[in-house]
């Protein structure tokens, strides 16, 4: 019972952090007025505490992979949203498909061209 | 202590749906026109059409489960300080196709969309079609789209993504699973990662650590460029 107890103290403890490392990145590019989402100035600040940290401590790891492993549910609630925008999928549906896979294939054809250019092993 | 109730119901039904979701996706063998996403956002938006059901407050009442997008977006630092061992070998190479992959896969897309469909909105949410789905609803706010259109377009480029870009790396005659992972995961971020992992734990390393690269580099870059003008112009 204590273990339990214990985990679950070390739990908050990395979603503590985590909420820390988000609070700190939106408030410094509202501070900057800079167009960058807080959240992934927050990731940067996170890498850069690691890359000094030299590993990731397990109370932090393991909330993360907890979050990261179940990602996709977290935006569902965002994704139902397209609900809104029926009217534009019924009638833009199909361009969207092709104007995706085009744009896939493109970026997948420039990137193999580089890694030749470079003469990275294909 | 109505409303108490109607929030645990969203809640509930959006969490219960999606590992009913997650369990049929493990019996159709995790094809990803199958993807949990995909099922519960589609069976959801019936539900809410059906019960006449306001998505506004759906989206209030759900509001617990969109927050913990933001420490998870955060908690990527520990997979990208992970897998950025594996960029040593060959940084300036990766680094130049990530940087050029993320800009063409949201150009072009965007651009592309303007001219085509017309729609300021649609096309403006194209930007951070190659982005994974966090930031990039994020950069999607930040740009003036819609941050569920955006989910939509990514949640498509998954898909198409993993069913087209390994068609496409073998005509280009890859069979690095380094390069056919990076390809992967630049344009089709969670998607194509989960792809690779099943070609080899090589190819999904790779796929993981393009994946945050395209996301950190897409947040940075995008919203200072000035793709967005471009757009609205464009569909003006």
């Amino acid at each position: 019972m204590l273990c339990a107890g214990f985990s679950w103290v070390v739990s908050v403890a990395g979603i503590f952090v985590l909420i820390l490392f988000w609070l700190g990145g939106s408030a410094l590019v509202e501070f900057l007025n800079w167009p960058i989402p807080g959240s992934v100035m927050g990731l940067m600040g996170l890498w850069v505490a690691l890359v000094i940290n030299g590993g990731v401590p397990e109370w932090l790891k393991k909330p993360s992979s907890l979050l990261i492993r179940n990602m996709t549910l977290l935006f569902v609630p965002a994704g139902v949203g397209l609900i809104n925008h029926w009217d534009r999928l019924t009638e833009h549906g199909l361009a969207m498909v092709v104007i995706i896979t085009a744009s896939t294939l493109l970026t997948v054809v420039l990137m193999i061209l580089i890694f030749k250019l470079f003469r990275v092993k294909l | 202590m109505n409303t108490s109730v109607e929030m645990l119901l969203a809640i509930s039904l959006t969490m219960g749906i999606y590992l009913a979701a997650e369990k049929l996706y493990v019996r159709l063998k995790r094809s990803a026109l199958v993807h949990p996403v995909v099922i519960s956002i589609f069976s959801l938006m019936g539900i809410l059409a059906l019960f006449d059901w306001d998505y506004a407050r759906y989206q209030q009442d759900t509001y617990l489960i969109s927050f913990l997008l933001g420490p998870a977006t955060v908690a990527l630092a520990i997979p990208l300080y992970e897998q950025m061992s594996l960029i040593k070998q060959m940084a300036l190479p990766l680094m130049v196709a990530c940087l050029v992959g993320a800009v063409v896969a949201a150009g072009s897309a965007a651009l592309l969309s303007a001219v085509w469909t017309g729609d300021e909105i649609i096309s403006l949410s194209m930007i951070s079609k190659s982005v994974t789905t966090p930031i990039g609803m994020d950069i999607s706010r930040v740009v003036g789209g819609s941050p569920s259109l955006a989910a939509g377009i990514i949640m498509f480029a998954g898909m198409l993504g993993s069913l087209f870009v390994p068609y496409a790396t073998k005509r280009l005659g890859v069979k690095n699973d380094a390069i056919h992972g990076f390809a992967v995961g630049v344009t089709a971020h969670g998607f194509g990662t989960a792809q690779a992992f099943e070609r080899s734990v090589q190819a999904g390393a790779f796929a993981g650590l393009a994946m945050s690269l395209t996301g950190i580099i897409s947040a940075f870059l995008l919203p200072v460029m000035p793709l967005a003008d471009w757009v609205v112009q464009l569909t003006r």
